[in-house]
């Protein structure tokens, strides 16, 4: 109801969607961060 | 009320603001992979002769196109479809996005597998280009009606996302062309087909997520800008109003010339530091230094975005440009002390400030003309990327070859090119300087006026 404040369980569960959306975004991100840093390796590989 | 509608997606009491991220996020993510579409240049050369190219291949002249064509439509679409994102709302306007997103990688798979270009230039470069643009402004209008309190962190969020698209892009793709790749076929067409079906999903996923702050909405404790931030408006403006203010084409250069400075060089970084140091760089290092500045250009949309909220805007702007006048200066002399490390920390910065202009873009707007219609206005400005996105590259290759042909050895090439550019921010930083409130006699925009904006 407007001006109700949220319960408990709603609260938690609305941060808990919150994890569950920034989860699915950022596991992909993470995943292309690596495979960059991986790359950047190849500037400082002392065989080069 | 339809599915797609503005007023159904209008958040009720107590919605969570900080879902609107992710859901820019995934649109930002997915046409960030504009930024990686060079990874299929050199197998689309050679789609007939599969291991070689071979007679009736597609010369990378050709292929270059695709991309350019995109960046022009992402621009023209962003300026044409911005006022109606503010009509229709992100939930619509985003589902359109990744329509055609999706679709312009399906066209293009039909191009590459009956080998017609323009097919190509079609399905990415048209259709894909309005995908692009759509889906560029449309998350971060939203964000900053959501975080009007900390809009750089906000836009920072969702445009960082753009140069993280590339960074799962470009590996991605090449694992879908190793997999899908045989004797008859470089994997190319299949590979897009999987990019438009794994996109066309993601981002409804993010425009489903999008909802609306209802009129009036502020967060909690936050009472509205304040007055000692003179650059920051509570009035709003919209798209036309804002387009005959000196305050617009002073942004738009900008944005132009930090865009302008930093592009040209971001294609040439793999060539240039090979040239600047022969023989102690090799190919894979190089790429290794392409993908350290790629890092740099996100995380700088991030950090220079979100740090702006305190610096203010326009004096992040002057630290992009003086201290980037200063970096370009400064590096024909790490070439000439030999000193890699020093050459790689300039460019460094260098990118993540040409990252960090982007990202905090859409927050100056929205200072200086205000919340309510800043992604029509973006939509606007996004014209300087575009122009930025042919002149840069223009002319950081007509300015080198110049100086080749004229007896100038390749490393030493690039030098002049060097104080050219540092001499573009150095202009930049004069129209940075020149940006002051919008003066009193445009009028801001009111629905009093029973005006449509």
């Amino acid at each position: 109801m407007p001006g109700e404040q949220k319960s408990q369980t709603d609260r938690i569960a609305d941060w808990g969607l919150v994890i569950v959306a920034w989860s699915l975004v950022s596991l992909p991100l993470a995943w292309g961060v690596l495979m960059s840093l991986k790359k950047a390796a190849q500037l400082f590989a002392p065989h080069q | 009320m339809g599915l797609l509608s503005r007023e159904r997606i209008v958040a009720g009491d107590g919605f969570n603001r900080w879902l609107i991220p992710p859901a820019a996020l995934a649109i930002h993510l997915c046409i960030g992979q504009a930024y990686a579409f060079s990874v299929f240049n050199l197998p689309l050369s050679r789609t007939i002769g599969v291991k070689a190219p071979a007679s009736g291949d597609w010369k990378l002249t050709e292929l270059g196109w695709i991309f350019t064509l995109a960046m022009v439509v992402l621009g023209l679409s962003a300026a044409f479809g911005g006022k109606w994102l503010e009509r229709v709302g992100p939930r619509k306007s985003g589902v359109v996005a990744a329509t055609c997103w999706g679709l312009g990688f399906l066209v293009s798979a039909v191009g590459v597998r009956l080998h017609v270009i323009w097919l190509i230039y079609l399905g990415y470069g048209v259709i894909g280009g309005c995908g692009l643009g759509l889906g560029y402004i449309t998350p971060v209008s939203t964000l900053i009606k959501w975080f009007p309190d900390r809009r750089g962190l906000a836009t920072g969020m969702a445009i960082m996302g753009f140069g993280g698209g590339a960074m799962i892009a470009a590996p991605l793709s090449e694992i879908l062309m190793k997999r899908f790749a045989g004797p008859q076929s470089v994997g190319v067409a299949e590979t897009f087909v999987v990019l438009g079906c794994t996109y066309f999903t993601a981002m409804l996923f993010g425009a489903f997520l999008f909802r609306l702050p209802s009129t009036g909405w502020k967060p909690a404790g936050w009472e509205g800008p304040r007055a000692a931030r003179s650059l920051v408006t509570a009035s709003h403006f919209s798209a036309d109003q804002a387009i005959v203010t000196p305050q617009f084409y002073l942004l738009w250069c900008v944005l132009f010339l930090n865009v302008t400075a930093g592009i040209g060089v971001l294609g040439q970084a793999s060539p240039m530091i090979q040239e600047v140091f022969k023989g102690r760089i090799t190919e894979n290092a190089a790429a290794g230094f392409v993908g350290l500045l790629s890092l740099f250009n996100m995380g700088g949309r991030f950090v220079w975005s979100s740090a702006s909220d305190f610096l203010g805007r326009k004096r992040t702007y002057s630290v992009f440009f003086l201290l980037g006048t200063a970096l370009y200066a400064l590096v024909p002399i790490t070439g000439k002390l030999g000193s890699v490390v020093l050459f790689v920390a300039c460019f460094a910065v260098i990118l993540s400030m040409y990252g960090g202009g982007f990202a905090t873009i859409p927050a100056y707007l929205a200072d200086i003309f205000g919340t309510q219609f800043v992604g029509a206005i973006h939509g606007r400005l996004l014209t300087a990327w575009s122009a930025a996105g042919i002149a840069g590259p223009v002319l950081v290759n007509y300015i080198r070859q110049y100086q080749i042909d004229h007896g100038v050895e390749k490393a030493a090439a690039y030098n002049v090119t060097m104080q050219i550019v540092a001499g573009f921010l150095f202009l930049g930083f004069l129209c940075n300087l020149a940006i002051t409130p919008v003066s009193d006699k445009h009028k801001p925009w009111s629905d009093d006026d029973g005006n449509q904006p």
